[in-house]
């Protein structure tokens, strides 16, 4: 981020502090596609995507002022958007794995060339596989799958949100990689 | 592309990453925006957050010719209205302004009591002298300029005209009272 967007953030964010709510809004419109779309992947499910994400932007700027510039205010709203996620999750008493990977094998790429200009039906289709996929993890895979190599954070982001070491967030990753690419390769997902 | 920071990655797993890195986020909701903000602005917010933006939310001013009239009146009337209340009645101020401070003295060595009485006391005999050791009475009594009649009353019984008065008037019963014209300064 540059130092100018990080300084517009931190303007916008001490307005709110002080009352003015309006300026919460550009911080919304700024990061509600991440939001939603890391919600929608921890959870591996379309419905209830929005509900959680509003109540994630409602609950970061109830949480306002606990936000010490520590780190980014991205990673912070990501870090909450995590913990709404798994409060829903554990609310519905979410299954382990809400896809036989059976199942999965339907959505196979069966011969489409991977070097063509990918179309948009070719989006939604990886989409719907990368759903998929997610859904056949545990939960705790999915978590870091979608923090580290979907959002892209650095492990010392990724082990302070899961609240575990860099080095067993390293590990967690290596394993949660394994598997996604087990289960792909079982969907005749080619990467 | 590397893993856990150091070790080169496989070709699958450098492949699984660039997929990955390509999964699409869902797109912009104009919509999303608008709901989460209604719900955050219709959410109780702590009360000096709200006494804050009652103080200090800058709001439209609209005005016409005869709203401001109006309001320029009753303005006017709500500065001086006061300031006339306060002023009151037009009169002479006899407490505080143009007083004359009057020794009174009488000579009455076997006296126990001496007072003034006049029209400054509605003749009554309210104002004491006291006894100095040469057996003179003596009092001060702040006047506003006009005359005055009155009398010495001697142990609370016996009324006596100032005998060094410069003026006497009768009291139509037979006595006399002694006259003081104190003038305006």
């Amino acid at each position: 981020m540059s130092d100018d967007i990080q300084r517009q953030e931190e303007d916008w964010i001490a307005r709110c502090r002080k009352g003015e709510t309006q300026y919460f809004r550009f911080l919304v419109e700024r990061y509600e596609r991440m939001v939603r779309g890391v919600i929608r992947r921890l959870i591996a499910a379309e419905h209830d995507v929005d509900e959680l994400a509003q109540q994630s932007f409602v609950s970061a700027y109830e949480k306002l002022a606990q936000f010490n510039g520590s780190c980014q205010f991205s990673t912070w709203l990501c870090q909450i958007a995590l913990n709404k996620a798994r409060d829903a999750m554990r609310a519905r008493r979410h299954r382990e794995s809400d896809l036989d990977v059976g199942e999965l094998e339907l959505m196979s790429d069966g011969d489409v060339p991977q070097a063509q200009i990918e179309t948009q039906q070719e989006k939604q289709r990886r989409d719907r596989q990368l759903q998929a996929a997610l859904g056949a993890l545990k939960p705790e895979d999915r978590e870091v799958i979608v923090l580290k190599y979907l959002q892209e954070y650095d492990y010392d982001c990724v082990s302070g949100m899961l609240g575990c070491t860099v080095q067993a967030a390293k590990v967690r990753s290596l394993r949660a990689r394994e598997r996604l690419k087990d289960i792909l390769q079982r969907m005749g997902v080619k990467l | 592309m590397k893993t856990m920071d150091n070790e080169p990655l496989s070709t699958d797993d450098a492949r699984l990453e660039a997929w990955l890195a390509r999964a699409p986020l869902p797109p912009a909701s104009p919509a999303f925006c608008e709901r989460a903000m209604r719900a955050i602005e219709d959410r109780p917010r702590p009360w000096h957050v709200r006494l804050r933006r009652f103080l200090f939310a800058p709001r439209p001013l609209q005005w016409n010719v005869a709203g401001l009239a109006a309001t320029v009146g009753l303005v006017t009337i709500a500065v001086v209205a006061p300031m006339l209340i306060a002023r009151g009645p037009v009169a002479p101020d006899i407490g505080a302004v143009n007083v004359t401070t009057v020794r009174f003295e009488y000579r009455a060595p076997g006296a126990h009591q001496v007072a003034l009485a006049g029209d400054f006391s509605q003749w009554q005999a309210r104002v004491p002298l006291r006894k100095k050791a040469d057996g003179t009475w003596v009092a001060e009594l702040p006047l506003a300029p006009g005359s005055y009649e009155y009398v010495f009353v001697v142990d609370g019984e016996r009324w006596v005209a100032d005998p060094h008065a410069t003026s006497y008037r009768e009291d139509g019963f037979g006595n006399r009272n002694a006259v003081l014209s104190v003038p305006s300064i």
